[in-house]
């Protein structure tokens, strides 16, 4: 339990992901793609077709 | 020898750092692309936090992975945390009682919860219960294209399934691979029927199948879409020999950044598989990316997006055994 508390999405991870081009399904993270995001226009892309999506077909 | 002997001293002292009374936390997770450091980063940075416990990262090919886990699972071999999609696959160990409820740990830290989107965290709930974290990126599954070969033929980025089609011939006549697919893989098959069965009858026709209502599978929303995926392939949609590409040889994306293909449909992840083998590819601006396409007269809404909300861990209920490490010389597993 404490490794997942420690470690997944924790802010240090965030940031490490936006670091190389992911977008991290955490949550509130469009500033943080501006501020360190490596590829924004693709991250924002990725962030907005979730965002903006009405259904998520798993 | 001398250095094979400050080697040598060098590992048993560090596994001496890992005394009696250390716990061991198994993790085992797939290989996303060589390159990719985040899984490693959590384990390495947990590692440097805690003297009383120890993570193991092993991580596997994507489909050697899956059967591994459920043969693990199913012997109650399984690792401490497993990395997973969500969804049905998770259920079923769910189902099997083999995954451990975090609701009661994540209610009672309301920081740690809201790091997560609901939506998110809903992807592993079942019954009102949480049974995983989200680890790591979205996953929309949408195209990727190259945008040299749209300027040189004067395609358009395609707005409807008429337009893609449209586009596909223009490929194809022009002797290049209108969408590189890694067939043999299956799951990026299933990406197809996800999206138009989506498209054409909304979620609901998916919802049907889920919940074994019946007839759903021959519904028209998945008549109509396996006519369209069966009319793509017959107008040479996909690479030649698609049907024995593999995904994970990453030849879809190969074909792609080298000119061969001029589209991919794949998940937010094949990013950085492209830009990590072709990194002039993306700096120069040659790589381009769009919706899946709208279906004239779907009902399904064209914003809607499949692929995965995210990986996840979850923990295993019941390990193989509360494991502590009692000997420097019990070293962690090699990572492949």
């Amino acid at each position: 339990m404490q490794f997942l508390k420690d470690e997944a999405l924790s802010d240090q991870q965030v940031i490490a992901q936006l670091k190389v081009g992911q977008v991290p399904a955490a949550a509130g993270i469009s500033d943080l793609i501006d501020q360190y995001g490596s590829a924004p226009d693709f991250q924002h892309f990725v962030n907005n077709l979730v965002q903006d999506a009405p259904n998520f077909q798993l | 020898m001398r250095r094979l002997f400050v080697a040598l001293v060098a590992t048993l002292l560090a596994g001496a750092a890992l005394a009696q009374g250390t716990k061991t936390i198994d993790v085992w997770a797939i290989i996303q692309q060589s390159t990719d450091q985040t899984l490693p980063n959590m384990v390495n940075d947990f590692n440097a936090k805690h003297n009383d416990m120890h993570a193991n990262l092993t991580q596997y090919q994507n489909d050697p992975y899956k059967q591994k886990l459920i043969v693990a699972m199913g012997a109650d071999q399984g690792p401490d945390v497993f990395f997973g999609w969500g969804g049905g696959t998770l259920k079923e160990y769910v189902d099997a009682g083999k995954v451990f409820d975090l609701t009661p740990a994540l209610n009672a830290d309301p920081q740690w919860k809201a790091r997560y989107p609901a939506s998110v965290l809903a992807g592993a709930t079942f019954d009102g219960k949480i049974y995983a974290v989200p680890i790591n990126n979205v996953q929309p599954v949408f195209f990727y294209y190259n945008k040299q070969l749209f300027d040189q033929y004067g395609v358009s980025v395609p707005k409807t399934w008429d337009d893609l089609m449209a586009a596909v011939k223009t490929f194809r006549d022009a002797g290049v691979a209108p969408i590189a697919l890694g067939g043999a893989s299956k799951w990026p098959d299933l990406m197809w029927e996800e999206y138009l069965v989506d498209r054409i009858g909304g979620p609901q026709a998916f919802n049907d199948a889920a919940s074994g209502k019946a007839g759903a599978w021959s519904s028209e929303a998945f008549i109509k879409a396996n006519t369209l995926i069966q009319d793509l392939v017959k107008a040479g949609g996909f690479q030649n020999g698609f049907e024995s590409t593999t995904q994970d040889s990453n030849a879809p994306a190969a074909l792609l950044y080298t000119g061969r293909a001029a589209m991919e449909l794949m998940g937010s992840w094949e990013y950085g598989t492209i830009a990590n083998a072709a990194p002039d590819f993306v700096k120069n601006d040659h790589l381009g990316v769009f919706a899946f396409p709208a279906v004239q007269a779907g009902s399904g809404d064209p914003k809607d997006i499949a692929g995965n909300l995210a990986n996840y861990y979850s923990i295993t209920r019941s390990p193989r055994s509360p494991r502590t490490r009692t000997s420097p010389c019990s070293s962690s597993r090699t990572r492949r």
